[in-house]
């Protein structure tokens, strides 16, 4: 591939200025005092008994007390809030050094959550967490996760489901998702993690495979083909036509048709032809004005170009077959 | 929607998946691999949770925390539910606990229609709601749940899952998923849903000598049909195994297999490449997909390693779709009036796919603390299934083509008998993050994905040959036309032979008119494997402010080069910058703002298709014909309007504003602004997508938690979106033309490629006839919820609102006819669409073991979609004595007011 450069000169000069600020600002990162000792879960009991309540019930609890893996784990606690020989004192339990928390109120460094968690649950799914959008805005897992009680049925989650945890959020995908057309997300047939994965992946927007249409097609996958006549903007992206969360369209269309198909086919004939109010099937024929057309109705377009995502009929070209 | 299976029969095809799940396997919730994320339904629209099904929120809260902690961004997390104190023991160790959920529904209203039940399913009468039992073996960490809801529904769900805490574990899952298209829908056909439509009583296959009378016929027929619903129903099980090898290693494997049976609205068309006659049939679903998927997982302190291999196969049980024809086309072709009585679909065809993936990351402690991971896919696409002929019409006999010899109804006609199609695709991604201090990060990245089409075909009759006797075809050649490697007549018979686009050449005396009509338009005669590669690469910074606060920078570059389309490459620079502050004293702020800025090399309107349509076997006239004719060279050098530009390759510059503050008001009450702008533009492009295309939206979020027992929630978003597009008809201006030589047109061949196509020409396109068309959808959406404990008895209410409204106003075309143009007006009529729902529950406990659940859903939906406007009468519109324009048999969506109550009870085991 032949690779345009004309950002080339001020690629490097970014590269190398970042790397001079970091080295003069250097800073240390925070922890837990290295004294400080694994005290069991007893010690922690004592005064929080509330939450060991809820706790027992979750997964976490079951994993460590039943068959954990080494001797922090079996701390229970300590293997996510670190040794707490120093927050048992009552004068020092309010020292947000002594302890990792991971709420707002306690204010551990994100980072410092975000290792915790890490320690056990590194690589896998959580494999392109460093450096991903939720990491880079400095979303910790318990913005999401919140593993001191069993508020979801699956993946302690901070909400009782994924769609419900995602949307606290992304409320403009929640809007989305109420609109005419969409994937049924509120009917509680699919989340946002059919598609995303939200500790990161090789794609910007945390798609769960290597490029949209490769999202696409697990669902849909007759559209994946290949056929013997092929849309170009659909075997590209199928993002090219439709939303991805929901529309004011049908189908989950960009736009009505036939303007959205004109957007790209300005051929001679019908396909640049003006479309208007006077041709729908409301109009009656003979009426003076009235124009009726075929391409303003119904499924427009696809009245005759059917097979609009790909053809393998040896007459479908035009997808017509 | 399809036949209502039989409970019975679904809770043993639920049975049969968590049967098959012992045997294959699962478990650990994994967001990166594969769908079926949830388990519920309409009514349950949250997945079955056990420990808390049918509890009331814990007075106590989290304890320490009053009344609840809040995220690290700010949000407060809700008070949880308390969980089940009723455990139960075996003498064997075994704990467990469980619940039943089931009562009596009712359903009024209208039910039935596909606003409602687009993706649900409730019927009057007995319902279970949901059921869960969770057992757990203290000694030996062992485990085993299993829930369900919806039972006997189309949307019913059953998981399963049971293992070893920390070992290994095995799920299991069974789930349906309605989707219903239309349910307005006036059927003409008999055998919906099979591969085979025949016309219904009173209906004449090729129509009758009055078309008027046919029309009357389908619209009787039709109309006495109504109401047949459109639909299908995913149903999907399927297993998966996650074990712990050792500390280091994991293992998994799944297995998925999902079916699809249905049916929903298609189209049929006839005659020649523009398509007359559109009448709506109907397209028969019948999917079955398999899925495996298989990966190790390796971890220690340095590196994390990922393999995984997958294969989907898809299979429709259905190859072909055959319909009658109710009306008459017109002779073609050899075939008289009355002869094209049926047509015929090639339905999807099979595929299997296959991909192989490694993804591996190691950290650099000594190397500025950094962190290098690399990610390598390779996958395939194929499709080979076996090709249909043109027509199943026998006796198609085109003009200067052999005829006996022609056979366009048998696969003799083409180049091969099935597809041998294939596209692979390859990823390439690597990744270098540096930590040079500890409040510095840099991080780089390359990626290159390529998807490589190699899929070949001709559309080329090796069994025929011309009879002509030109020499822009097959001129005296007895087997026809070579190229490519075939010999044959190119071109395809379109439409079951009631059209057709083959270079059927001329004979000697009418070679003049095959280059003054340029051979009837530039056909297809070879398939465009379309492919791309996309290079990506990136730099950026993340550098911390202090203890709350970062900044950080990125800039990336997308190069794209694309086979076979107008633009070869395309190049991309985007710049983003972001903001954190998760320490301002009551609030989380975070912001981000990127430039995109898209450039491409030359937009070639017409030349990246030469090679694939006729125009490569037949040389563009190059001299004035005879004395006086001077040729037309529009099918040689008109693709399109020159200056259109279509939208995923046009040069294109994009900012996207990004804005989110939680903010904490009170102790107990905290809310959130989000916002977003978008502002795109389309510098190069005259036609197409043009000038500015804008979206924005905002959001605001309330959450009032003063106690356990009590609860307030609000949100409401905004949202208005702009595009505007512009086209111009063709038709050439008065005394200009695409004709070689002529008063008005092209002096040379070279000209006619610049000035043919530009609507700034007047020869095939006139700018003076532009028309516009704006685009505004504009959204609201609205949602309130209230919890209230009274008691023991606790009331849950929610209330959303949603309306979408689109506005589609133009600019007419200065050619447009008086009378058209007063009646055209402004603007496409509004599309609007608007839902309300309502639900409240109230849950009375009755003693420790069972309580009551009272529940109220009321919905009203109302929609106006002008494509459907009129088809409420009839389904035949256009001249009643003549082939209508439209038969749409979809009367399209409708309003619907629906109420649902309840009465569940809840028993815990």
């Amino acid at each position: 591939m032949n690779i345009q450069t004309p950002f080339s000169l001020l690629r490097t000069g970014a590269i190398a200025g970042i790397l001079l600020i970091g080295l003069l600002l250097s800073r240390s990162a925070l922890s837990i005092p290295p004294e400080a000792k694994y005290v069991g879960e007893k010690r922690c009991i004592g005064c929080h008994l509330i939450e060991n309540k809820h706790f027992g019930h979750t997964e976490h609890a079951k994993i460590f007390r039943q068959n954990p893996k080494n001797d922090i784990e079996k701390t229970v606690c300590e293997t996510c809030h670190g040794p707490g020989s120093l927050h048992v004192p009552e004068k020092d339990n309010k020292n947000r050094d002594y302890i990792i928390g991971f709420t707002k109120e306690w204010g551990t460094p994100v980072e410092a959550q975000t290792e915790a968690c890490l320690s056990c649950h590194k690589g896998g799914q959580r494999m392109h967490w460093p450096g991903s959008t939720h990491a880079t805005n400095k979303l910790s897992c318990s913005d999401c996760h919140n593993p001191m009680a069993r508020f979801s049925a699956t993946g302690l989650l901070k909400k009782p489901s994924i769609t419900e945890t995602c949307q606290t959020c992304h409320q403009q995908q929640r809007a989305e998702f109420q609109k005419r057309s969409h994937m049924p997300v509120p009917e509680g047939k699919m989340t946002c993690v059919d598609c995303h994965n939200p500790h990161g992946s090789v794609t910007k927007p945390l798609l769960k495979a290597d490029s949209v249409n490769e999202v696409c097609y697990p669902c849909h996958a007759e559209k994946r083909g290949p056929f013997i006549w092929e849309h170009a903007p659909v075997r590209e992206k199928c993002t090219n036509c439709h939303e991805q969360h929901g529309s004011n369209h049908d189908k989950l269309l960009q736009t009505a048709r036939p303007y959205l198909c004109q957007q790209c086919h300005q051929n001679t004939n019908h396909p640049a032809a003006f479309y208007s109010a006077n041709q729908t099937a409301n109009n009656t024929f003979g009426a003076p004005g009235v124009a009726l057309n075929s391409r303003v109705m119904g499924r427009s377009c696809q009245n005759c170009h059917m097979q609009i995502h790909g053809s393998n009929h040896p007459a479908g070209a035009r997808f017509q077959r | 929607m399809d036949t209502r299976n039989q409970m019975k029969a679904k809770v043993l095809a639920a049975s049969v998946a968590a049967a098959l799940s012992q045997m294959a396997g699962t478990a650990f919730a994994d967001s990166s691999v594969g769908q079926d994320t949830v388990m519920s339904s309409a009514l349950n629209r949250r997945p079955i949770n056990t420990s808390t099904a049918g509890g009331s929120t814990d007075p106590e809260g989290m304890g320490t925390r009053e009344p609840a902690a809040r995220t690290p961004s700010g949000q407060m997390y809700d008070m949880p539910i308390a969980e089940t104190e009723e455990i139960n023991k075996t003498d064997g160790g075994w704990e467990y606990f469980g619940h039943v959920e089931a009562g009596v529904v009712g359903i009024d209203g209208d039910r039935k229609r596909q606003g409602f039940n687009r993706y649900k399913d409730v019927e009057n009468g007995l319902y279970l709601n949901n059921f869960g039992v969770t057992m757990n073996k203290r000694d030996s960490a062992n485990f085993f749940e299993a829930t369900g809801g919806a039972v006997g529904n189309d949307d019913e769900f059953y998981s399963l899952k049971f293992g070893r805490y920390n070992d290994w574990m095995v799920k299991g899952f069974y789930n349906e998923t309605p989707h219903v298209f239309t349910t307005t829908f006036r059927s003409i056909y008999n055998g919906l849903g099979s591969g085979n439509l025949t016309l219904k009583p009173g209906l004449t296959p090729g129509g009758t000598a009055s078309v008027a009378a046919d029309n009357l016929a389908v619209a009787a027929v039709a109309n006495a049909n109504s109401n047949t619903e459109l639909g299908l129903v995913r149903k999907k099980g399927g297993a998966r195994f996650d074990m712990n090898l050792t500390n280091e290693w994991k293992f998994f494997a799944s297995y998925t297999n999902e079916k699809r049976e249905g049916k929903r609205p298609f189209g049929s068309v006839w005659g020649g490449g523009g398509g007359s006659n559109p009448v709506e049939t109907v397209e028969p679903i019948d999917y079955r997909s398999h899925d495996f998927i298989a990966g190790l997982q390796y971890n220690d302190d340095l590196n994390s390693l990922n393999l995984q291999l997958s294969g989907s196969w898809f299979r429709n049980d259905i190859d072909t779709l055959t319909f009658q024809d109710p009306y008459r086309q017109a002779a073609a072709n050899g075939i008289a009036a009355g002869g094209f009585t049926q047509g015929r679909f090639d339905l999807y065809p099979d595929n299997d796919y296959y991909n192989a993936k490694g993804e591996y990351a190691r950290s650099l402690p000594d190397f500025y603390k950094g962190r290098f991971t690399a990610v390598a896919a390779f996958a395939s696409s194929r499709q080979d299934d076996k090709l249909i002929p043109y027509t199943t019409i026998p006796g198609v006999d085109l003009t200067n083509v052999a005829g006996a010899a022609e056979n366009w109804d048998n696969t003799r006609s083409l180049s091969k008998r099935s597809a041998g199609a294939q596209i692979d695709t390859s990823l390439l991604d690597l990744g270098l993050s540096l930590n040079p201090t500890d409040d510095l990060n840099l991080k780089g990245k390359l990626r290159y994905y390529e998807t490589k089409n190699k899929t070949d075909y001709l559309a080329c009759n090796p069994s025929a040959s011309y009879t002509d006797n030109d020499p822009y075809t097959a001129g005296a050649q007895a087997g026809g036309l070579s190229a490519y490697g075939c010999t044959g007549v190119w071109g395809r018979l379109t439409n079951d032979g009631s059209g057709s686009a083959v270079v059927t050449g001329a004979t000697a005396a009418a070679t003049a008119l095959l280059l003054a009509n340029g051979a009837a338009g530039n056909q297809n005669i070879r398939n465009i494997p379309f492919d791309y590669k996309k290079l990506n690469f990136v730099i950026g910074g993340d550098y911390r402010l202090n203890k709350y606060s970062s900044v950080n920078a990125a800039y990336e570059r997308e190069n794209i080069e694309r086979d076979h389309r107008e633009r070869d490459k395309t190049w991309e620079d985007k710049l983003k910058l972001g903001y954190v502050n998760r320490g301002l004293e009551d609030a989380t702020l975070r912001l981000s703002y990127e430039h995109q800025d898209r450039r491409g090399d030359t937009y070639h309107v017409h030349s990246p298709y030469e090679e694939f349509y006729s125009g490569h076997l037949i040389p563009m006239p190059t001299a004035v014909v005879g004395a006086t004719t001077t040729p037309t060279l529009t099918s040689w050098v008109v693709h399109m309007n020159s200056r259109t530009r279509k939208y995923d390759l046009a040069d294109r510059k994009n900012d996207t504003l990004n804005a989110r503050l939680n903010y904490m008001v009170r102790a107990d009450l905290d809310m959130g602004v989000t916002g977003q702008y978008k502002n795109t533009t389309y510098p190069d492009s005259d036609y197409g997508r043009v000038e500015k295309q804008r979206a924005s939206s905002l959001n605001f979020d309330a959450n009032y938690q003063p106690s356990a027992e009590r609860s307030f929630y609000g949100f409401y978003t905004y949202s208005d979106a702009k595009m505007e597009q512009q086209g111009t008809p063709s038709g050439a201006a008065a005394g200009r033309n695409c004709n070689l030589f002529a008063a008005g047109g092209p002096a040379t061949v070279s000209a006619a490629e610049l000035l043919c196509a530009d609507p700034n020409s007047g020869m095939v396109f006139q700018a003076a006839n532009f028309w516009t068309v704006t685009h505004r959808d504009q959204n609201d959406t609205l949602g309130l919820g209230w919890k209230e404990a009274f008691g023991e008895i606790r009331l849950d209410m929610n209330y959303s609102f949603s309306q979408g409204k689109t506005d589609i106003n133009y600019n007419l075309p200065a050619n447009l006819a008086a009378a058209n143009r007063l009646l055209a007006g402004k603007g496409m009529p509004e599309l609007k669409t608007t839902q309300h729902i309502f639900e409240a529950n109230v849950l009375v406990p009755v003693n420790k073991t069972v309580s009551t659940r009272f529940m109220v859903r009321h919905e009203v939906g109302k929609i106006n979609d002008w494509h459907y406007l009129g088809f409420d009468t009839t389904p035949v519109s256009g001249n009643p004595a003549a082939l209508p324009t439209a038969v749409i048999l979809d009367a399209g969506p409708q309003d619907y007011t629906t109420s649902i109550i309840g009465v569940m009870v809840n028993f815990k085991l």
